[in-house]
């Protein structure tokens, strides 16, 4: 199941890295914070396999030495600086840069020496069995671990908990501020991951401590673990990523109604519309069914209303009630002939019509 | 239509760079009736006849007549930016493509509004009625298109609570994760 998870992660990790891929190719104005990003991105997506504990053994097998651990580790500090990086760089006041770059200077100096002293730790006692695998490596001889291996899991956990809570910090804030509704939500949905981040980099730390105070918790660090990595790591790239599906899904349902909603004035415009002139008007209603490219249906639907109006006109130019320009609305336009079109199921259509006018 | 379409395409773009572009079609005429040097009348009217608008063309003014009664502000609006189309795509040049019947009417409009005035002086009036011809349907494509242009234009044109700092952030994140 956990590997489920993670297996689906990578997935996640892998789409988002391609859409991240495809946006630095289209934007042409500042391109460094989304190349900053895109380098965090890949480094997720690298990570998030040697969670996998099949993958890890498999790889520390091939290196014969516990190659995961450092290489893990490397790569998430890697994950959490350039994300920290990126939303430093997009959400502070271009003119201050210079604080940025301090900002980002300062981070890096920390980052590399967690790493160097994990690392420097690490080699101490390289094929120690807390480091063989990870935490997998651990359920071979359950109990407290040794004082080293549990000090560079805190020293480069802390280092990580450090670049997710300043990038959680700016996620919550700009998802309160951002005005627009795919943005806005997909910050939220980012946050959520990011608070989840952090819950991982609690339970990491608060383990070593319980075991080294010889307190075992009564699960398994490594499940848990898995489970807080696919847990974060969905809802950060599923949210980073909104802003590009969310109005894609978005327009997609919009294309479906306009659809629907033209199929269903098809029969009234063929009754209103037999003595006006059309423009590019379907050949057959299969014609009209057949129109299809979701690009399309927003042109489409509008057509349909406008040639409505001009048959409306066209047959029954004594048509009363005064509208004026303001509020145009397509939605309401259309809500209104569907009531017509509605209407027309069970009475003539002159009489719907009387009955109506003036009501727009 | 690919060239009718490029035609249409590059006329908006003008109105686009240049800033005529807004969602209040009135707004767009004061802005065009600026920029041509000569007043340029929108007149609702309850018309009788064969046409939902047109555009009366005079020596010193343009009127636009639509249809005020009987259908929707969109479909006013559309009928409006019909007639903004023959005024603004290259080559819609004839000088009448109304009935008779029809030009009667729109006259006696006219006169109601501008006493004592010649037919003489109209120099141009084209309907929207039918879309028989290139010209009536590239006006056509161009009030769908531009209606369509202003329909994107409005979510972002209204009122933001934001300064202009944290609207300059949001707008460059929204780039950044699009």
């Amino acid at each position: 199941m956990l590997t489920v998870a993670l297996v689906a992660t990578v997935v996640v990790a892998a789409v988002a890295l391609m859409l991240r891929l495809r946006m630095l190719v289209r934007v042409t104005v500042d391109r460094r914070p989304g190349h900053v990003l895109a380098l965090g991105f890949t480094a997720w997506f690298l990570a998030v396999p040697l969670e996998i504990e099949s993958f890890a053994v498999g790889v520390d097998n091939w290196a014969g030495w516990a190659l995961t651990w450092p290489l893990l580790h490397v790569i998430a500090c890697a994950g959490g600086f350039f994300t920290q990086t990126f939303f430093w760089l997009a959400t502070t006041d271009p003119l201050q840069r210079t604080k940025v770059a301090a900002l980002v200077r300062r981070s890096a100096v920390i980052g590399v020496s967690a790493l160097a002293v994990g690392l420097i730790l690490f080699a101490t006692r390289p094929r120690d069995v807390d480091f063989l695998s990870g935490p997998a490596g651990r359920m071979a001889s359950p109990g407290p671990v040794h004082p080293l291996a549990a000090l560079s899991y805190l020293v480069i956990v802390s280092y990580f908990a450090y670049t997710i809570a300043s990038f959680t910090s700016a996620s919550w804030r700009w998802a309160a501020k951002a005005d627009l509704p795919w943005l806005r939500r997909g910050l939220r949905i980012h946050t959520v991951g990011c608070v989840l981040g952090l819950v991982f980099c609690v339970h990491v730390a608060g383990y070593q401590l319980a075991e080294a105070v010889g307190i075992t918790p009564p699960w398994v660090e490594l499940e848990a673990d898995g489970a807080l990595v696919a847990l974060s790591l969905l809802p950060a790239f599923v949210g980073v990523t909104a802003p590009v599906w969310g109005p894609c899904i978005e327009g997609f349902a919009r294309a479906a109604r306009h659809y629907r909603h033209r199929r269903r004035l098809y029969p009234l415009w063929r009754q209103l519309t037999g003595s006006t002139v059309t423009l590019d008007p379907p050949r057959s209603e299969w014609h009209d069914r057949l129109r299809l490219r979701p690009g399309q249906q927003h042109a489409l639907v509008y057509r349909r209303v406008i040639e409505l109006w001009d048959g409306l006109l066209a047959l029954h130019p004594t048509m009363s009630g005064e509208v004026g320009l303001d509020g145009p609305d397509l939605a309401e336009d259309i809500d209104w002939w569907l009531g017509i079109a509605r209407a027309v199921r069970s009475r003539p259509l002159d009489d719907v019509l009387a009955a109506y006018q003036g009501q727009l | 239509m690919g060239r009718r379409r490029a035609t249409v395409d590059h006329v908006l773009g003008e109105l686009r760079r240049r800033d005529f572009l807004h969602p209040d079609v009135r707004v767009v005429c004061q802005r065009l009736s600026q920029d041509r040097g000569r007043p340029l009348h929108l007149i609702p009217l309850p018309l009788r006849t064969s046409i939902s608008g047109a555009w009366l063309g005079m020596p010193d003014a343009d009127h636009i007549v639509y249809q005020s009664v009987g259908s929707s502000a969109l479909h006013q609006i559309h009928v409006i930016w019909h007639e903004i189309g023959h005024m603004l795509l290259p080559g819609h040049a004839r000088t009448c493509d109304v009935d008779p019947a029809t030009r009667d009417v729109l006259m006696k409009v006219l006169n109601a509004l501008v006493p004592n005035l010649s037919p003489a002086v109209l120099s141009r009036i084209l309907g929207r009625g039918g879309f028989t011809d290139d010209q009536e349907v590239e006006a056509e494509v161009f009030a769908g298109a531009a209606v369509r242009v202003l329909g994107e234009l409005a979510p972002t044109s209204g009122h933001r609570n934001l300064t202009a700092a944290e609207a300059q952030i949001v707008d460059a994140l929204a780039r950044e994760l699009c």
